[in-house]
């Protein structure tokens, strides 16, 4: 994995704005370069990788279609991976863009967007095709969501699946299995994940087209 | 093939083939039209992919089609992105987002619930305090407003079992009580103004119910659009959520009313009528809402109709219903 060190069971990416830091998070010297620590239970992303994910297809020149974006503390994550690539943030709450819109002033990687991912039409005019989808929108129809974004996806993509948005009186496990039906049906999944303990009830899954 | 014409953020470009035949930058990025219009006629047949802009034009659409797959595939070639035109958008969006009435009720009246609250606490805290003085007073006086105007303003004159404390500690509480009538009054004020303003935002609704429970409503649904499109099933509950999923989860009884239950005419109404008063109240609200929302116009009928049914259930159900075996 490009720009993601691990040390001591913590990770930590190259922070792409040196001594500026996003949520506070703590900032660390390592050869000579200073890394952003990345916390696992703000970013399901760096749960996900902390749970054995095997491999993050991101490279240095990717570009990224990240779906609920919200404030931007795993987009900026992303930036830092992709450092010459783009990451496309879409998301629909005003209140949340707001911090988000702050982390893009000082990352020219980073494009937001401010729209609801059901409707990619609404969009598909502010990005370009995308070598990884990222998604973690908390909706019911989150999967299907994912789906409708494919058309822009050339390559990989991961969904972070809360089964207690999707349906509370069913069992998680449950729940889980039937979007990964869901996925399979459009994409090879590669890997599956529960994200305990960093965050409840979520799964996590690594897919290809 | 087929041609097509697809922009983005920055410019508009006629594709056939996997190949650009012309394109054109916007010089006003905030109104693209102009150059799409020009280059639209010089290729009339071409296909777009954004719907709006095709109704506009009078043209054809396909979403996703080939020559936006095509730009979307090869935009660094074409040009060079910088995310500046992305953040004014988004900040342009954000702005108008915040513009819109509902937004500024909802955080008066999450201001409202806090200060109700905190005057609670204040209030108790004047009656425990100045208690330690003038207990007697305490227990005469039940209305807090008028408790804390005699804290203010009046002396001790009468025997007390209270403490004699000294004139420094009884000026505390005196600015105590003052500080808290100040917020007392500005509770009213906000009131006045959250009213006045609904009731210009929602007549219909306003007519149904208190405008301050018009006004809650719209703060649980999270907007004056989501109140208008949720079911009046939802509506009936808003504000009884732990107990929904505690019903759904654990299959308790279901609640029969959520914040609507503040309104008179269900929380004075005999238990077993409660629920029915409740369920047509929450239709009629679903029903009111829509037509302010959508249409803006008065319309008696809504408000007449649901008296109509209250009655009907007051009457049909006067008697308290056997306990089934």
């Amino acid at each position: 994995m490009e720009n993601i060190i691990k040390k001591d069971e913590r990770i930590y990416t190259k922070n792409l704005v040196p001594r500026e830091t996003v949520y506070n998070e703590k900032l660390i010297k390592f050869e000579g370069m200073e890394y952003r620590y990345w916390d696992p239970f703000r970013s399901k992303l760096s749960a996900a990788i902390l749970n054995g994910l095997h491999d993050l297809p991101l490279k240095k020149n990717s570009k990224v279609l990240y779906l609920g974006a919200a404030s931007g503390t795993t987009p900026s994550h992303v930036s830092d991976i992709v450092e010459n690539g783009r990451v496309y943030c879409v998301e629909f709450s005003p209140r949340a863009i707001r911090k988000l819109v702050n982390i893009c002033e000082k990352r020219k990687n980073m494009f937001p967007i401010l729209e609801d991912a059901n409707y990619p039409e609404r969009y598909a005019h502010l990005i370009e095709n995308v070598d990884f989808i990222y998604q973690d929108i908390a909706q019911p129809n989150q999967t299907e969501i994912l789906i409708k974004n494919s058309i822009f996806l050339k390559g990989y993509g991961a969904l972070c699946i809360k089964a207690r948005s999707i349906d509370v009186t069913l069992h998680p496990e449950k729940i889980f299995k039937r979007e990964k039906k869901k996925l399979e049906e459009h994409f090879e999944v590669l890997e599956s994940l529960r994200l305990e303990p960093y965050a409840k009830d979520h799964a996590f899954f690594l897919f290809k087209q | 093939m087929k041609e097509y014409l697809v922009f983005n953020a920055f410019g508009a470009f006629a594709v056939k083939d996997k190949k650009v035949l012309e394109h054109k930058f916007f010089k006003d990025l905030k109104n693209p039209i102009k150059e799409i219009k020009e280059l639209y006629e010089k290729y009339p047949d071409s296909v777009f992919e954004n719907r709006e802009i095709a109704e506009r034009l009078n043209a054809k659409h396909e979403f996703p089609n080939e020559g936006g797959i095509f730009l979307r595939d090869n935009i660094d070639s074409i040009m060079k992105l910088d995310n500046e035109y992305y953040i004014n958008l988004v900040k342009e969006k954000i702005k108008k987002a915040s513009e819109s009435k509902d937004k500024v009720i909802i955080q008066a009246v999450q201001a409202l619930e806090q200060v109700d609250q905190s005057l609670n606490f204040f209030f108790e805290r004047l009656r425990e305090w100045y208690g330690l003085y003038f207990p007697e007073l305490c227990d005469r006086i039940e209305n807090h407003a008028e408790f804390a105007g005699i804290v203010k303003n009046e002396e001790r004159k009468e025997k007390s079992m209270g403490a004699d404390l000294e004139d420094t500690d009884i000026e505390m509480m005196k600015s105590f009580a003052d500080k808290t009538l100040e917020m007392y009054n500005f509770r009213e004020e906000l009131v006045r103004y959250i009213k006045e303003n609904i009731e210009k935002l929602t007549p219909n609704l306003s007519n149904l119910i208190n405008p301050l429970l018009v006004a809650k409503l719209i703060s649980l649904a999270g907007s004056f659009k989501n109140l208008a499109m949720l079911p009046a099933s939802t509506i009936q509950v808003l504000g009884a959520e732990p107990a929904l999923f505690r019903h759904l989860r654990k299959g308790a009884k279901p609640p029969k009313h959520g914040i609507i239950f503040q309104d008179p005419r269900i929380h004075t109404a005999p238990r077993w009528q409660r629920g029915k008063i409740a369920r047509s109240m929450a239709s009629k609200i679903a029903i009111a809402a829509r037509l302010d929302f959508y249409s803006g116009e008065f319309d008696e009928s809504v408000s007449e109709a649901f008296e109509i049914r209250l009655d009907a259930i007051r009457r049909k159900y006067k008697e308290r219903p056997k306990k089934r075996r």
